[in-house]
């Protein structure tokens, strides 16, 4: 790291004068031992403290080979694999810490009005663009940002990518993104005094002073404002490389304002970053000297690599769980550690109107799924453990997910967390590490009887085979189908629903969603910005921007092509969550209010299992790292900088990390 | 005709007697009951190495069918059972189990039946294509130009393009894959018939044969056929090894047989992962592998010297 | 000569013409949702896409997008890559990569022609005995177990007991590269070793080296001067093709070790439906293989000078 642990002061004022919509900044990393004197630390971690170990000043890690970088543009990517390299290469607005708070990155605090329709960010005036080398080539102002903006939104110059934040909630930015649509190849030529003249909500009153408005108060901008498309964008630069030029830049070309630069990359094998010299955040923050991101086209290998010390971490499967966890002498036995969740609420999303493969209806599905009893058995009654246990063969029951929204999202003005007003009206009972919550006195055999009465009625017959379609060649993913197809079969019974497994050969979108092939996808959605509206709202009957009726349920499609009879409750249903969502998502002066009326739809949508709760991913690792040190924002870009982490030369053991896990916890509650 | 031993024992004038004339001896040609299949086998039995990878080969593909019948698990119906992983042979499992804790036993068994049918099929398949295309190709001298585009075409388009898109398009299973492997396995076949079919078309017997008006069909199967026997036969031998190696690498690259046919190629493929700590999850599938593989290289050769007329006088 | 090498020079133009239509053809088959990852698709709306697709010229009919990727191509535009390095022209994406595919390649091309041939030759000269039995040995297994197989044990033993990097490195191609160049030269020993031995065993039975003996020459005057250069001649052939497409690079060997090399371009090309870079590629292997053969043609006839090259010697 860039030899800076000590507790800097500079960052301990500068993360109490941020305004944020943490009350209190608590200290990221830090272990057990030092808990109480890092609690009101900024950013700096102090890593010697933690294990005893040296820290360590390189790092190796890796990529799976499917997840290559391809642009190198933040305005332009929407991929996450792009994203993880992309933040530790510029910076914008506001970052994360490891709580997942937003923090000060180049705007060093920030507010809103009364209604929270107006927020104003105030930008350090030490910020500096530099090329590959380190050469400062230009200072940051206001205006970078809203040429980002203006590029973002204009859909000649950005090929309407990262769009949909910036028009949903800012004034005016639908109205100038339809402009340029309009414009054609004309709107090449405008520039954000075009884009301010069009009256979008966002103005620069001087060089340091950036103010939002939104199209309704929106109580969680600031969780908005550290996406990707309110990044700052050089305009000395795009006039450089031309509009199709800036697109495409390669690492070479772009101008940075993030932690690292690029030392050097060789597609699908290495990446490594150096500490840029003229970062703002230099010294309150600790670098690696070089961080080294391998690509590895076989993850099977990762083992052995670690073995041989070619890797610093990686992510232990459940063969490889087994193989040491069997063998008490075996030199890893100690080391391994549990990680924290990531981003991904997974749930198995159902397709209310399934087609076969010649692309007919498949009724025997439909009208299945379309019965409210026989979706509750899912919820109800199918045991996931041991294909949890494919995840966390250690703990598989954290990795259960008994609700739509991710945890950790918001939290309301007493500091409660929004999933656990959910779990509260739902009436379910806590983690207890031996069985299911949802499961808990549950008996589903009134239920399938219900179902199978039912859906005999309307002329289904039984078994009902649902379709689940995994990548091929992929062969953990063919053991997670295996064992989930064991789950079907051991928790409904061979007579009620068989799983089967299909293949699609590169893309799930392209082969199956997008014809309708699936009976159920799981899918995890990770969270854009910090309010429950960006998971309901996937999920509504009508809404324009509702993704998951629209492309993977396509309940939507029933909706609009009218219903069968057989239909008609499930649309009701489905009706009644959308209202409950309207209602709370237009609730926006009292979060108190508004949180709980969203909590109420989620427990009604769950209750009629409109979509089945799957999984979290939470695995365990052998590592030199703290995970608990990182980033771990729910939403945004920021996870993957690889900033403020502490290292040990000597591998984590158990014991420490359930140390840490511990501090986590309660300075989480606090 | 008579043979030595009819004259033995008996009197100088017991030997000689006068035959009258008879006008059908005297048209008789001589003839030899050389029977081309015959002598064939009979050169190949004199092979003990061949003979002895035949015995194998065959006991193989039989003892499959009695290990399904005598195990005590069924491919169909096994159950994952994480508790179970990872047990070395035993008793119970005789191949021990693999990471999901199922039998192996069964399934490397029923995986060796789906290779060794796939790599038959194919063999004969692109045989029987790739035999009928060169000889054409070989013989009619103005398609020539036609099918050589053709070919350089086809050859010169990477394979992985096809067995993609091939993949992406029509899906995948045994049938598609047997299909798509002998429509590009042919090529190599045709274009050696065809060069040999160019060394014999006009050979002097050929010619006469012409001349005299026989057909075709029958100068090709009758007089050229023959001598491409042993050319045909080791490449087929070679196409056995060479399916079951492209076959294990279209599964790493996800290309594969669908998931309901595990093959060894599939195996082999996943057990990559864990076979240090596992050795018998690799052990036993690869030398089934290596036994077919070897089998086939040694008796293609013996074959094929066997096959070639000109080691049978 | 010379007006044989041009008419076969454009014979083999309109070849690869013809598959590279054919590529683009078939690259087009596929629906367009294929242009978009996964991200793109999960964002986009309708409008969005079709506006995307319309920016890029996809939406034109067949023909005139065919005919404007002529154009290009007289230009010798080659188009950028749309995923693999998005907006970054497809030479830059390929130029990296040869280089580091044609590397190993030569060396291990090197490699197993001197020890293949070496085996070869040892396997004839000690025909029956000892060595050619371990020759053929080697040369069956090889052959029989499957590639994926051999390669795994190359990198447990290579990496976990001799301590080589399991990974190729820019910052240590040195050392990394052993495993990479281990695992393409143990098949292709193999083969030279093959092929060398049996030329050679042809060419020892022929009339003339029976004369060579009764005339009293010795047994390493035979091999060398005789039975050795008349069996090199057929090997010479298959030098050039092998050493050309060595630029294309092995995909399982690099996918195996990561080497950042021409191989796994291909597959990740297709399965990322990066159009151009498809079709350029194709074009470029279609080159160097009827490239590999001419030169082969041309080498052999130079080896030995009664060979020579008729109007239809190519295609044979």
């Amino acid at each position: 790291m860039n030899a800076n642990f000590e507790i800097s002061r500079r960052s301990f004022l500068k993360g109490a004068g941020a305004v944020g919509a943490a009350g209190l900044l608590a200290a990221c990393g830090g272990g057990s031992s030092s808990t109480g004197s890092t609690a009101t630390s900024g950013g700096a971690s102090a890593p010697a403290a933690s294990n005893g170990g040296k820290p360590l000043t390189e790092y190796i890690w890796y990529e799976s080979g499917n997840r290559e970088l391809e642009s190198w543009n933040v305005l332009y990517s929407q991929n996450a694999s792009d994203f993880n390299v992309i933040t530790n290469l510029w910076d914008g607005l506001l970052s994360a810490d490891c709580y997942g708070k937003p923090v000060a990155a180049i705007a060093s605090s920030w507010e809103h009005n009364e209604d929270a329709s107006v927020w104003t960010f105030h930008l350090r005036d030490d910020v500096d663009w530099c090329d590959v080398n380190g050469t400062v080539t230009g200072h940051i102002t206001s205006k970078d940002f809203l040429v980002g903006l203006e590029w973002v939104l204009n859909q000649y110059k950005n090929e309407a990518n990262n769009t949909s934040m910036p028009t949903q909630t800012l004034l005016g930015a639908q109205e100038y993104y339809d402009y340029t649509v309009e414009q054609g190849d004309a709107a090449a030529n405008l520039t954000y005094q075009d884009m301010l003249d069009h009256g979008v909500g966002v103005e620069a009153p001087d060089d340091y002073t950036l103010v939002f408005t939104c199209t309704a108060p929106c109580p969680y901008f600031d969780t908005v404002a550290g996406y990707a498309s309110f990044y700052p964008a050089s305009e000395e630069l795009i006039n450089t490389l031309g509009i199709d030029g800036f697109r495409a830049a390669t690492y070479a070309e772009m101008w940075y304002c993030g932690p690292y630069l690029i030392e050097e990359y060789i597609n699908q094998n290495t990446k490594s970053y150096i500490p840029n010299p003229n970062w703002y955040g230099a010294d309150d923050h600790s670098r690696f000297e070089r961080m080294t991101i391998l690509i590895l086209v076989d993850t099977t290998m990762a083992y052995q690599l670690y073995q041989n010390r070619e890797l610093d971490e990686f992510t232990l499967g459940e063969s490889t769980l087994t193989t040491i966890t069997s063998d008490p002498s075996n030199e890893y036995n100690n080391q391994l550690c549990e990680k924290r969740p990531n981003k991904y609420s997974y749930q198995m999303h159902f397709n209310y109107q399934k087609f076969d493969d010649d692309g007919n209806p498949d009724d025997n599905w439909n009208k299945a799924i379309a019965n409210t009893a026989f979706r509750q058995c899912f919820y109800r009654g199918l045991n996931l453990t041991p294909w949890l246990a494919r995840t966390n063969m250690i703990n598989p029951l954290k990795c259960e997910n008994d609700f739509y929204t991710m945890p950790g999202v918001c939290y309301n003005s007493d500091g409660k967390e929004y999933t656990e007003l959910v779990r509260e009206k739902m009436g379910l009972g806590a983690f207890d590490g031996e069985t299911m919550v949802r499961l808990r006195d549950q008996d589903i055999s009134a239920l399938k009887a219900q179902a199978m009465e039912e859906l005999s009625a309307v002329g289904v017959t039984f078994p009902v085979h649902a379709l689940y379609f995994i990548q091929s060649g992929a062969s953990a993913a063919l053991d997670n189908a295996t064992v989930l197809q064991q789950c079907f079969s051991d928790s409904f019974g061979d007579d009620f629903i068989v799983l089967d497994i299909g293949e699609f050969v590169s893309s799930q979108t392209q082969e199956v969603v997008n014809a309708h092939r699936h009976s159920f996808v799981v899918n995890g959605w990770g969270a854009d910005f910090g309010d429950p509206i960006n998971f309901l709202g996937q999920e509504t009957l009508t809404d324009a921007n509702a993704y998951y009726s629209h492309n993977y349920s396509f309940i939507s499609n029933v909706y609009e092509e009218g219903p069968a009879d057989w239909q008609a409750d499930l649309i009701s249903i489905y009706q009644k969550y959308e209202e409950m969502v309207h209602t709370a998502s237009d609730i926006v002066d009292d979060i108190n209010a508004r949180y709980d009326a969203f909590a109420e739809a989620e427990a009604y949508f769950l209750e009629n299992v409109l979509t089945c709760p799957a999984n979290y991913e939470v695995s365990w690792t052998l590592t030199h790292a703290n995970d608990y040190s990182k980033i771990n924002a729910m939403y945004g870009i920021c996870n993957y900088k690889y900033v403020d982490w502490e290292t040990s030369e000597d591998a984590y053991t158990t014991e420490q990390y359930e140390e840490f896990a511990a501090a986590y916890e309660a300075a989480m509650q606090a | 005709m008579a043979k030595a031993s009819d004259f033995a024992g008996k009197k100088d004038d017991e030997l000689f007697y006068v035959v009258d004339y008879s006008p059908e001896e005297a048209e008789r040609i001589g003839y030899s009951n050389y029977s081309y299949w015959g002598s064939v086998l009979k050169n190949f039995s004199k092979n003990k190495a061949a003979v002895f990878f035949l015995v194998l080969f065959l006991a193989l593909v039989i003892f499959s069918f009695i290990a399904l019948a005598i195990a005590k698990y069924d491919y169909a119906t096994l159950v994952t059972d994480s508790s179970l992983a990872f047990k070395k042979p035993n008793g119970e499992y005789w191949f021990g189990t693999d990471n999901l804790g199922r039998d192996y036993w069964c399934q490397v068994w029923y995986a060796t039946q789906v290779s060794i049918r796939l790599a038959l099929i194919v063999a004969v398949g692109e045989s029987i294509v790739g035999v009928i295309f060169g000889l054409v190709w070989g013989y009619v001298r103005s398609l020539d130009r036609l099918f050589t585009e053709i070919y350089n075409l086809f050859d010169s388009i990477p394979y992985i393009i096809y067995m993609t898109l091939i993949a992406l398009i029509v899906g995948q299973s045994f049938t598609i894959m047997a299909i798509s492997m002998v429509a590009i396995g042919w090529l190599p076949m045709a274009r050696r018939v065809r060069n040999m079919v160019f060394m014999y078309r006009d050979r002097e017997y050929n010619l006469a044969s012409r001349c005299l008006g026989t057909p075709l069909w029958r100068v090709l199967s009758k007089n050229i056929l023959p001598y491409l026997v042993s050319v045909i036969i080791l490449r087929m031998a070679q196409s056995i090894p060479a399916t079951i190696n492209l076959e294990s690498t279209l599964s790493y690259l996800g290309l594969g047989l669908g998931i309901e046919t595990p093959s060894l190629g599939l195996l082999l493929s996943k057990v990559r992962g864990f076979f240090l700590d596992y050795p018998y999850l690799l052990i036993f599938p690869a030398s089934i592998v290596s036994i077919i593989s070897i089998a086939f290289y040694i008796m293609g050769n013996a074959f094929s010297d066997a096959a070639d007329p000109r080691n049978h006088v | 000569m010379l007006k044989y090498t041009a008419k076969r020079l454009l014979q083999s133009l309109i070849t690869i013409l013809i598959a590279v239509t054919v590529t683009f053809l078939l690259m087009r088959m596929l629906p367009t949702d294929y242009y978009f990852t996964e991200d793109q698709l999960m964002k986009f709306t309708p409008e969005q896409k079709e506006a995307a697709l319309e920016a890029a010229g996809l939406l034109d009919p067949i023909g005139e997008q065919l005919i404007r990727f002529y154009g290009q191509l007289l230009h010798l535009d080659f188009g950028t890559s749309r995923r693999i390095q998005s907006g970054i022209a497809v030479t830059r994406v390929i130029g990296s990569k040869m280089g580091v595919s044609l590397r190993l390649g030569v060396i291990s091309i090197g490699i197993s022609l001197v020890a293949g041939l070496l085996l070869g030759i040892a396997q004839a000269s000690f025909k029956d005995k000892v060595i050619d039995w371990i020759g053929t040995v080697y040369t069956v297994i090889v052959n029989a177990v499957p590639s994926l197989v051999i390669y795994s044990l190359v990198l447990v033993f290579g990496s976990k007991y001799l301590g080589f990097p399991s990974l190729y490195s820019s910052r240590n191609v040195g050392m990394s590269s052993v495993l990479p160049i281990v695992s393409l030269s143990l098949a292709s020993i193999a083969s030279y070793a093959l092929w060398m031995r049996r030329y050679m065993v042809d060419e020892m039975t022929r009339d003339y080296i029976k004369l060579a003996k009764v005339k009293g020459l010795s047994y390493s005057q035979i091999m060398f001067r005789h039975v050795l250069r008349n069996a090199l001649v057929p090997m010479v052939q298959f030098i050039p093709q092998a050493l050309l497409l060595t630029i294309s690079g092995s995909l399982l060997v690099e996918q195996f070790y990561s080497v950042p090399g021409m191989g796994p371009l291909l597959t990740d090309a297709i399965k990322r439906y990066d159009t151009s870079v498809v079709q350029t590629l194709v074009m470029f292997y279609a080159a160097l293989s009827i490239v590999g053969i001419f030169l082969g043609d041309l080498l052999m006839m130079i080896a030995d000078p009664r060979i020579t090259i008729s109007g239809k010697g190519g295609s044979r």
